[in-house]
């Protein structure tokens, strides 16, 4: 693959994608791209904040209050969990219980815990509850991944 | 093969559904044409149950079982009396017909959810780069989990087949004797089928150990 970038003044970031034939690479290419775009807003001690969904490692409802969490830090979301669920198109962002999404490029595995729940362990130690009819929605993502 | 399985079902349901329907046009509502309604009725319920139950519960795999176990066997005995299956003497083999289909979904959703786990885990591995390491028997919860649900289902079948006879032989055979055979040759054939379970589990584990060597 050739990569070639240059500067076109006054005008907005512009990903051009040639190819000599549609197939599932250049699919997964432009879907990587658009994914890059998609980002939430979220409050943090009175600051507007916008966090990138890669920088994002799990969204979780408390009490009907939507709550934004990256590696350190948490943010106050605004929308709902439809809201949500409708802006995470093909991202890495995958539902995994009825009040949490969890941004499967960040998980490190999934273990069955003594009371037999589901637990998914995220790479900065974070344990995250998985119900198991979202167990095929993770697996979609990583199959698309892997492609 | 699932897909193939599971549109089988969905093909003999709708064809059952058709046949019965035309023919309480030729020889009225038979017996035999209002079990059928009845039975598609009773699964439509329970249907619609364990998807309320699914949506809206977070137990763990086996409290959840338990609990749709109970709700199951009370809609169960409940549409049974309504609709003249059940009567004082027999309704408790509802507990044994339910107690068997949730014991042998169990076992297969227990094994699918270890698999879907060690699937996702490999994934995950693989898309970071990082060496996929099989996980050996000894640490695997699926074939115990089915050795457990055999032993009880045999235990069952075994406790039912000694009532029967029991009954059997006694001065004066109580009239549901033949429920607890009934009940018997269940419970017996949900413990031969969790065997085949058993048996394909540990050669999918053994080709896949294969591979991975």
């Amino acid at each position: 693959m050739r990569v070639e970038q240059r500067q076109v003044k006054d005008q907005p970031l512009t990903v051009i994608v040639e190819y000599p034939e549609y197939d599932k690479s250049v699919d997964n290419l432009i879907n990587k791209i658009k994914n890059m775009s998609i980002s939430f807003t979220g409050k943090s001690d009175g600051k507007t904040v916008s966090i990138d969904i890669s920088d994002i490692y799990y969204i979780e409802n408390v009490e009907r209050k939507i709550f934004l969490y990256s590696r350190k830090d948490v943010y106050r979301y605004d929308g709902s969990m439809a809201d949500i669920d409708s802006s995470i198109g093909e991202t890495d962002l995958v539902r995994i219980s009825r009040t949490c999404f969890m941004n499967v490029s960040h998980l490190k595995e999934i273990m069955q815990i003594k009371n037999s729940h589901l637990e998914a362990v995220l790479d900065n130690g974070e344990k995250l509850i998985v119900s198991r009819k979202y167990l095929k929605d993770i697996k979609k993502i990583f199959r698309r991944k892997l492609l | 093969m699932r897909k193939i399985l599971r549109d089988t079902c969905i093909f003999a349901a709708l064809m059952i559904l058709t046949v019965f329907a035309f023919s309480i046009a030729g020889v009225g509502f038979t017996e035999e044409i209002k079990l059928v309604f009845e039975l598609f009725g009773l699964a439509f319920i329970l249907s619609v149950i364990n998807y309320i139950f699914d949506e809206k519960t977070s137990f763990s795999i086996i409290v959840g079982y338990l609990v749709k176990y109970l709700i199951v066997s009370v809609v169960v005995i409940a549409f049974g009396f309504i609709v003249g299956w059940f009567y004082p003497s027999n309704f408790w083999m509802a507990f044994i017909y339910v107690g068997v289909i949730t014991v042998i979904v169990y076992a297969l959703d227990s094994v699918k959810t270890e698999k879907d786990i060690e699937e996702i885990n490999e994934m995950v591995k693989l898309n970071k780069n990082e060496k996929v390491e099989f996980t050996p028997l000894k640490k695997r919860k699926g074939w115990k989990v089915l050795l457990v649900l055999i032993a009880a289902m045999a235990l069952l079948s075994s406790s039912l087949m000694a009532v029967y006879v029991y009954m059997a032989n006694s001065a004066t055979v109580p009239q549901y004797s033949g429920y607890c055979l009934n009940g018997f040759i269940i419970s017996l054939v949900a413990a031969v089928f969790l065997l085949g379970v058993l048996a394909v589990y540990f050669v999918v584990y053994s080709s896949r150990r294969k591979k991975n060597i």
